[in-house]
């Protein structure tokens, strides 16, 4: 199991679960007993919206770097079979 | 001691030094109210589902970085079985035990050998479950309650996952507890210079006596004031004694046995791993049976403690276990993380979440403080990365 894969994939978990915090806190925005008010809920929304996805991105960029990472000593292997 | 041994020491506990602030920070907040009797209980009892999880996701993450998505959820369909055999059909405590432990074995062995011999990514094996267990737990309870929910559980069950041992009325000084924290600060200064003595006479690298004085009277010293204080609340949990057995013996499985290092081999690099003779299989099989057995020990202390099984347990536990371990210093990639670590990872983030329901703190503010801390543990572990880079 390759982990630089298993890495991304558990950023890709944190992330789904900062986006799933927006959502939560989106659902609750017609809570009557709520204290956070309307403004402070949009920010702290489009913070974890930005984190999440700005760590999605990240994750995928480093499945896809793992990725290549295991491709490339299977190419060396071939040039060496060609000699 | 000079500046930089102090630095250096400040460095590598790190987290230890973070949680002693984040508690001294509530202790201001709550006017010394979370340094009160009772939230030492508590904060053991609300908890303890953090320490039992994060043990067993402990091992699956030191197998390279593989997570349980499945166990929260699960927790949920256990409860609604648990309920079922005692609450419905009036099983004894032991016969139901035995059975719920029984589902934990065999939901193991099933995502044991998906992940290990199929080859399924554990994310996506585990997430059928997260998917699909709160959906059937909450059928089950829907079919055997009409409120969708099933208690109240039998009083020997209760007592044994959340009683307490020899006792007494609050208020009235427990002192058999406080006579077992005493002898447990006298083990802890007792190994600590037994295995420096030991390291020494192998030729291997030991703290100084300084620092093994000052550590082990640290750790006794805290161990004496947490048991002063559950003396002064009717003593030991039976809640405690579970976490302490979990983490007793995964602390030895992780530092003393053979199988113990295959973990953290085969998380350093499986091939080289399976190359050097490690059955890599068996060690993935076993981390995830390892943990589901582990999920239904945290069933137990969870449902005692609500003393009802319900569709919302286990909401979220799957995440509170992956951060204990991931603020507790545990590598996402695998290949290292200890014990001791993931208990001061649980430890923080119970002291959080105490300290957030002392003060009162609005649900949504709990989940924006969850999130930032989430979010300083994936920074912290991205820089780590680069800085080895």
């Amino acid at each position: 199991m390759n982990n630089g894969k298993t890495r991304a994939s558990l950023l890709g978990v944190a992330a789904l679960y900062l986006l799933y915090i927006c959502y939560e806190l989106y659902q609750s925005r017609d809570d009557p007993n709520t204290t956070m008010t309307p403004a402070v809920r949009i920010i702290f929304i489009a913070l974890f919206v930005i984190a999440g996805i700005g760590l999605l991105i990240y994750a995928v960029r480093e499945w896809r770097r793992s990725r290549t990472d295991d491709d490339q000593p299977a190419a060396q292997d071939d040039k060496n079979s060609l000699k | 001691m000079d500046k930089k041994a102090i630095l250096a020491a400040l460095k590598k506990n790190a987290m230890l030094v973070v949680t002693v602030l984040v508690y001294l920070f509530f202790l201001i907040l709550t006017q010394g109210g979370i340094f009160s009797p009772s939230s030492f209980t508590e904060l053991i009892n609300q908890n303890a589902y953090v320490y039992i999880l994060g043990a067993g996701m402990l091992m699956c993450m030191l197998t390279g970085g593989n997570i349980d998505l499945s166990c929260g959820a699960f927790v949920c369909l256990l409860g609604a079985f648990g309920g079922v055999f005692m609450i419905v059909q009036g099983m004894g405590t032991g016969v139901s035990i035995l059975l719920l432990l029984l589902i934990g074995v065999l939901y193991g062995v099933i995502l044991g050998y998906l992940v290990a011999y199929v080859h399924i990514p554990p994310w996506i094996a585990t997430l059928a479950g997260y998917l699909a267990f709160r959906g059937w737990g909450t059928a089950i309870l829907s079919a055997n309650s009409k409120t969708g929910s099933l208690a109240p559980f039998p009083v020997d069950f209760q007592r044994l996952f959340y009683g307490r041992v020899f006792p007494t009325d609050k208020g009235v000084f427990n002192w058999p507890c406080f006579l077992f924290g005493l002898l447990a600060a006298c083990l802890i200064i007792f190994v600590v210079f037994t295995t420096r003595k030991n390291r020494l006479a192998k030729g291997y690298e030991a703290d100084s006596v300084k620092t093994s004085a000052l550590k082990s009277g640290l750790g006794s010293a805290a161990i004496i004031l947490v048991m002063t204080k559950l003396a002064m609340d009717g003593g030991i949990p039976t809640t405690l004694l579970w976490v302490a057995g979990v983490v007793l013996i995964y602390s030895f499985i992780t530092s003393k046995t053979t199988i113990g290092r295959h973990f953290y081999v085969v998380g350093g690099n499986m091939e080289a791993a399976r190359l050097s003779g490690v059955n890599t299989r068996r060690i993935m099989f076993l981390a995830y049976l390892n943990m589901a057995i582990l999920t239904a020990i945290a069933t137990f202390t969870v449902i005692a403690r609500s003393q009802s099984a319900y569709a919302d347990v286990g909401k979220n536990f799957e995440m509170d276990a992956i951060s204990a371990c991931v603020v507790g210093g545990v590598s996402a990639s695998g290949g290292a993380g200890t014990v001791l670590g993931m208990v001061i990872g649980a430890t923080l983030i119970g002291i959080i979440n105490l300290g957030m329901s002392l003060i009162s703190l609005d649900a949504n503010y709990q989940r924006v403080v969850k999130g930032f801390v989430l979010l300083a543990a994936v920074v912290f572990d991205i820089m780590s990365k680069k800085r080895a880079k």
